[in-house]
């Protein structure tokens, strides 16, 4: 025995043990360390693979139940706005020639384009393959005529709080869609519906969601999480880290 | 037979009496256990889409489950810290930490002996110890990195996602096998919570003996 004898009833027999067993705890500690330090190398990689093997399967739509598949729906304020499509309005205003706005419908109206990509966001999650459809931003921004002065677009949410912008030859470079339907599907109210956008190449952040206003500027507002932080040129490929 | 004579409490002629939990690793137990259902209840909430929109203020969930999250092994930490060496508290702690050959005896032979292999807890308990002790370590620094925008390379940050998703699924498993194992073992929640067995156990104990 190595401890004396005022020891608590019951625990007399415990101590001698770390030199027979291995210590548990240590053990578990160290293991905790490990498997958070190799996901930030391998977790990426296991994930890519399985859901690549997924939709090579034909499962596509499986991936939504694994871990880490899927959307996470932000909002910047209390809840998700909830906005009536029938009395919905998009308006595209600011230096333009022509101040337009539309309705639903109108906006389904118009020439569609399709893209499939990976809606990717900065905190780490992405979702590999989504069928966006919509109208070509470039598209509505032409059809009012920029004035001279334009260099930029803002957008405005109905959430009246959050707020992104892209410069002019970024909105013609990287073919923006102002979205009305993810994966053959209206866009639903968590994921911004009716009416989004949506930023090929770029983080989640820029394709703001609850799209209401469109305002051609001068300027580029500094969005919402750009006021946290973000950078504002938000290319994938450029990430350097917050 | 064969039971290891540690259970002072057992031994009817002595007056002293020593709970099965004494009273500081209650507070332990509790403090956790709020913090991780804590964790577990906003984390959910902001992880299910279905559960998503049930959400009123999204920020201020986000803001409970980071502080949970750095709440939730405080307790344990601290004991570790500022508790003696030879202290009640530390020795009850080593020993939900420390793994013997009859722990590995006990695993082998797995269920045939219900009750403690080697003290006060048989190895599936200390097990379960070590996974939440090993997990909520992984969850906390996979938390770190996603909340706290850690500058760190995408990759990296998508492979801390992707454990944190992992590790939600696994502990929920694992907690709901705690939850259902207190409702096998009746006394063990008054043990843990009065830190006296309760009569129907003691009456086990000693119908054994």
């Amino acid at each position: 025995m190595v401890v004396g004898g005022d020891f608590p009833k019951g625990l007399t027999e415990i101590a001698p043990q770390s030199d027979v067993g291995s210590n548990l705890a240590r053990r578990s500690v160290l293991i905790g360390l490990a498997v958070a330090a190799s996901s930030l190398f391998v977790g990426a990689p296991i994930e890519n693979l399985i859901s690549n093997s997924a939709s090579a399967l034909g499962a596509g739509s499986l991936t939504s139940f694994l871990p880490g598949g899927g959307f996470r729906y932000y909002t910047v304020t209390g809840g998700y706005p909830l906005i009536d499509k029938a009395s919905y309005r998009l308006k595209v205003s600011g230096l333009v020639d022509t101040v337009n706005s539309y309705g639903f419908d109108e906006l389904s109206r118009l020439n569609q384009v399709e893209l499939i990509d990976d809606f990717q966001c900065v905190t780490g999650w992405v979702v590999k393959g989504v069928r966006w459809k919509g109208v070509a931003l470039a598209d509505l921004i032409e059809m009012a005529h920029p004035s001279k002065g334009a260099k930029a677009v803002n957008f405005y949410s109905a959430d009246n709080v959050y707020s992104e912008s892209l410069s002019l030859s970024q909105v013609k470079q990287l073919g923006v869609l102002v979205a009305i339907s993810m994966d053959n599907k209206p866009l639903s109210q968590a994921h911004g519906g009716p009416v989004r956008l949506f930023v090929p190449k770029m983080f989640g952040y820029k394709s703001i969601k609850w799209l209401n206003e469109i305002k051609v500027s001068s300027s580029q507002v500094v969005g919402y999480w750009e006021q946290n932080g973000y950078p504002q040129d938000a290319y994938i490929a450029n990430y350097q880290g917050l | 037979m064969g039971y290891p004579e540690v259970r002072g409490h057992n031994d009817h002629s002595t007056t002293s009496f020593t709970p099965r939990f004494i009273l500081s690793e209650r507070l332990i137990h509790w403090s956790t256990a709020v913090c991780f259902v804590t964790l577990l209840l906003t984390g959910s909430l902001l992880y299910f889409p279905a559960l998503a929109p049930v959400v009123g203020d999204r920020g201020l969930i986000v803001e409970v489950h980071i502080y949970a999250g750095f709440l939730v092994l405080l307790p344990l930490v601290l004991a570790m810290i500022y508790s003696p060496s030879y202290s009640e508290l530390r020795l009850r702690l080593l020993e939900l930490g420390t793994w013997s050959e009859a722990d590995r005896d006990w695993l082998k032979r797995r269920m045939k002996v219900d009750g403690p292999s080697n003290g006060r807890f048989n190895a599936g308990q200390k097990l379960n110890g070590a996974f939440f002790l090993s997990s909520l370590i992984a969850m906390c620094l996979t938390g770190l990195v996603m909340g706290l925008y850690i500058p760190l390379p995408l990759s990296a940050r998508q492979g801390a996602t992707f454990l944190h998703d992992i590790g939600f699924y696994l502990m929920t498993i694992v907690f709901l096998g705690h939850i259902f194992m207190v409702i096998r073992h009746r006394g063990s929640f008054s043990e843990m919570t009065f830190g006296k067995e309760s009569p129907k156990l003691e009456h086990r104990v000693a119908k054994r003996q």
